[in-house]
């Protein structure tokens, strides 16, 4: 994979390449500044950090010990419920339900997709019949046995409208009624239609496996490597899971999720040492601590993109000229230096980077103001203005769209930015406006295709483009269980999707964690940052 | 007086009334709710019509409003929208965490920050006041009304984000961040608000004390050669105790928003930081609560200082009795 080569070669140090890059000091101090960044003293420029490692991690070079508290702070988001079928995405609650309760597969660190609960998942011929084999000899938090009865009951739960999972409609394929149990440690899963890559969609976020009758979770019963202590909206105390099923894993004695609302507060708290990390962290607070030989830098180069959206349903967008001459006016470089200080990877206006199926052999899109403008022309778009919208939501939400608006211009593209409060982009801008942006973070080519871009998919109507070439591609590539096929359609699919669709993706995000130098197992997350939200690889270093 | 105690008692409780009212009002137009918020963009009509249906947040406002108060006045601001297990409607069964547990363990971290501060606060105000009227046009009257100008003129992020700077980094004697309640982690968060507070207050204890000291009792009474100090206790302090009241009356109010910003940027687990997230999550009945209590605060604590002058002040008894 020529691609996924040379994006593996951009890997190094952060701060290094904030040195090298050309986001310049006037904006990384006029934004620290905005943000009352303290001790932001902008001299990360003049030397690189002694304390920066490499995305390699610890893990290589220093023998990984039980024991000890690690405790991170991170802005509680919206509520908290210990049911990890509703309880809405803030991160204290998405960090909570990965370690306390299991999938069961997983996406790891590199994007593979692995059996967690499951040790196989088998097709029948036309993948109308799913049969999925449980791993043995793992226990729930109260001792009892996981079984087959665990599985059935959780699938059926998050498909039952009544519950009202958030996951609901990835397994819009799945027949729930019909799912049974052939042994204690075996299931048959039917589908309503040929679906070849349900351990995909198995391996999204709110999948979990909670155990059989489970209706209220206080406290939560799982099988992951940490038991919730207490929690509150202020505190979650978890601590190790010593039956956990991977052996020797976790490490850590226990673990502390605070609520610190303020991003400064956050950082200091690192720097002083009342934290040993923090999420999340942007380019300008990594940047900040880059000095300070108290605190580790660690930069997550994830496949997760925030892509700027068309609305192909609407004027100008709905003309394939007009969507093209958009992509040949995205400065993807620019862009990357300034929202991810030149450590994202670019992106060609295709998702799903880690997968098999995703087409390496397409030219790399890059700047063409003149040919944007041509084209731009031909689709009569000359005298037309267009309004982007963003938010201060997402990590480099707002830097990203400023820097496109400023390049389309260059396009002879009449742009206006917009930017909504940030509490109010879901409601009244995304899927609303047809020109804003989206956040992905990673998920295979068919689950993405799943989601988005097929008229049934519950985000369509964002961007309303699923053509009907690209629909009857869909139904070949998941009603077929041959890999080798599926990919080879799924390479025409992303190729089509390139040249016509109603994607700008320019990059994938450039995640940086700090850690005080007492811990240690951070991985390259493809996911996030924080070791994609597993924390049982870290442990504190021995003195 | 007791007529004039029973129209301030009426008036209190019609500004309590009027507050409530504004509370719920304002609360519930606030752009978004809670069904965005916790959907995301995964916020589909038909999803947010499900759970604002679950919450009864499709109910009439008029509906919505005298439920609440009407629970309100019983102490029983209702349950969580976005908290517990019952949130966001998800189970019939279940209702999210009560209101009063959800915000009781703020309400007492805020209680002791405050209390602490405003002790130390009415302490430095009181001796650096009468000491400066005592004093005035000296070095040390210029030095506080200088100091009590600069911190004046600084707002709590910048001077908590200074008094950080230097006590955690520079001098690291003390914690950047405050998220359990002890004695040290106290420390920053209260040295931040009162000297935010006292560059006002110093002033006008100051101003009060100098307006007293002109008075011809005071006059008399130095020229009957009563010592100073007892001039001070006996008839400066108790005649200046009322406009002085006043102030700390005007630095409750003042407090109200101050422990907010300071509680936000030292992490401190009060009502300030359950009063972001409550309000980034359109959890109303969390937001009326700590927005009730706010306001109640200053209410009470403005009828409390009205009692205190009443006591102290032989004028303001004999207009109240005419």
């Amino acid at each position: 994979m020529k691609g996924t080569t040379d994006m593996d070669s951009q890997q190094g140090n952060f701060i290094e390449n904030i040195k090298e890059g050309s986001l310049s000091r006037r904006q990384i101090l006029k934004t620290a500044g905005a943000l009352g960044i303290v001790g932001a003293t902008g001299s990360f420029f003049d030397s690189a950090s002694a304390a920066t490692v490499s995305p390699e991690g610890y893990l290589a070079t220093i023998k990984p010990r039980r024991g000890g508290n690690m405790t991170i702070g991170i802005g509680f988001g919206v509520g908290a419920s210990n049911d990890p079928h509703v309880s809405p995405a803030g991160d204290q609650n998405v960090i909570r339900n990965f370690n306390v309760f299991n999938l069961l597969f997983w996406n790891d660190k590199t994007g593979a997709l692995k059996p967690a609960l499951a040790t196989s998942a088998t097709a029948n011929s036309d993948a109308t019949l799913w049969t999925i084999e449980l791993r043995s000899g793992v226990t729930w938090h109260d001792g009892s046995a996981f079984t087959a009865d665990d599985v059935v009951y959780s699938l059926k739960r998050i498909v039952d409208p009544a519950t009202n999972a958030l996951g609901a409609s990835t397994l819009a394929m799945v027949d729930a009624a019909n799912i049974r149990k052939i042994d204690n440690l075996t299931l048959e899963v039917p589908m309503k239609f040929p679906f070849s890559v349900l351990p995909d969609q198995l391996a999204t976020k709110g999948m979990s496996i909670v155990k059989d009758g489970a209706m209220t979770f206080d406290p939560p019963i799982g099988t992951g490597a940490f038991k919730l202590v207490s929690g509150d909206k202020n505190r979650i105390i978890l601590e190790r899971n010593n039956n956990f099923w991977v052996s020797g894993m976790p490490y850590l004695d226990m673990v502390t999720i605070v609520n610190v609302m303020d991003a400064t507060a956050r950082i200091n708290g690192v720097r002083t040492g009342i934290l040993d990390t923090i999420y999340p962290v942007d380019a300008v607070g990594a940047a900040s601590v880059a000095k300070d030989p108290k605190v580790i830098t660690f930069v997550n180069k994830t496949r997760t993109y925030l892509p700027l959206y068309m609305n192909a349903a609407v004027k100008p967008f709905a003309d394939v000229r007009a969507r093209q001459a958009m992509k040949l006016a995205t400065d993807r470089e620019s862009m990357n230096r300034v929202s991810y200080a030149g450590q994202g990877y670019i992106g060609n206006d295709m998702f799903g980077i880690l997968d098999s199926g995703y087409p390496t052999d397409i030219k790399q899109t890059s700047y063409d103001p003149e040919k944007a403008k041509a084209l731009w022309k031909a689709a009569g778009n000359s005298n037309v203005k267009i309004e982007l919208w963003t938010a201060d939501e997402w990590p480099a939400q707002q830097s990203s769209a400023t820097v496109w608006a400023q390049q389309a211009k260059k396009a002879g593209i009449n742009v206006t930015l917009k930017t909504s409060p940030a509490d109010q982009f879901d409601s009244k801008v995304y899927g609303v406006k047809p020109f804003s942006q989206d956040y992905w973070n990673y998920r295979s080519i068919l689950t993405m295709w799943q989601e988005a871009f097929n008229p049934d998919s519950e985000y369509f109507k964002v961007q309303n483009w699923g053509p009907e070439k690209t629909q009857k591609l869909y139904k070949q590539a998941v009603g077929t269980g041959d890999p080798k096929l599926r990919d080879e359609i799924t390479k025409e699919m992303l190729t089509i999707f390139h040249n016509e669709g109603p994607y700008i993706v320019w990059g994938f995000q450039a995640s940086p964690d700090i850690y005080t130098s007492r811990i240690a197992g951070q991985e390259n997350s493809s996911v996030r940052g924080l070791n994609g939200f597993h924390l049982e690889t870290f442990f504190i270093k021995p003195l | 007086m007791g007529r004039y105690l029973l129209r301030r008692s009426a008036l209190a409780i019609a500004s309590l009334f009027a507050l409530t009212t504004l509370v719920f009002v304002g609360v519930n137009f606030l752009p978004g709710d809670p069904a965005t918020a916790v959907l995301g963009k995964s916020a589909t009509p038909e999803k947010v019509a499900s759970i604002q249906k679950a919450l009864g947040l499709n109910k009439p406002i008029w509906e919505m409003y005298t439920n609440w108060i009407t629970h309100a006045l019983q102490l029983d601001f209702g349950h969580s929208l976005t908290y517990g297990t019952g949130a966001y409607g998800y189970s019939d069964a279940v209702q999210g965490t009560a209101v009063s547990e959800l915000i009781g363990g703020s309400l007492k971290n805020t209680a002791i920050l405050a209390s602490v501060s405003m002790i130390l606060l009415i302490i430095v105000s009181l001796s650096l006041g009468v000491y400066s009227a005592m004093h005035r046009g000296s070095i040390a009257d210029s030095g506080v009304q200088f100091f009590g100008l600069f911190f004046l003129g600084l707002p709590e992020f910048v001077l908590g984000a200074l008094i950080i700077i230097a006590f955690a980094f520079y001098w690291p004697i003390l914690p950047a961040i405050s998220l359990d309640v002890t004695p040290k982690n106290l420390v920053l968060p209260v040295l931040t608000l009162v000297l935010v507070m006292m560059g006002s207050t110093v002033r006008l204890v100051r101003v009060g004390v100098i307006e007293v000291l002109k008075t011809n009792y005071v006059v008399t009474a130095r020229l009957r050669g009563i010592p100073e100090r007892r001039i001070i206790m006996r008839y400066v302090i108790p005649n200046a105790i009322a406009p002085v009241m006043q102030v700390f009356a005007i630095a409750t109010g003042l407090f109200v928003g101050g422990v907010v910003v300071v509680e936000y940027l030292f992490g401190y687990p009060g009502i300030g930081t359950g009063f972001v997230s409550a309000a980034s999550g359109r959890d109303y009945p969390v937001v009326q609560a700590y927005a009730v209590v706010l306001g109640c605060t200053y209410i009470v604590a403005n009828f409390a200082v009205d009692l205190i002058a009443l006591l102290t002040n032989p004028k303001m008894r004999a207009k109240a009795t005419s």
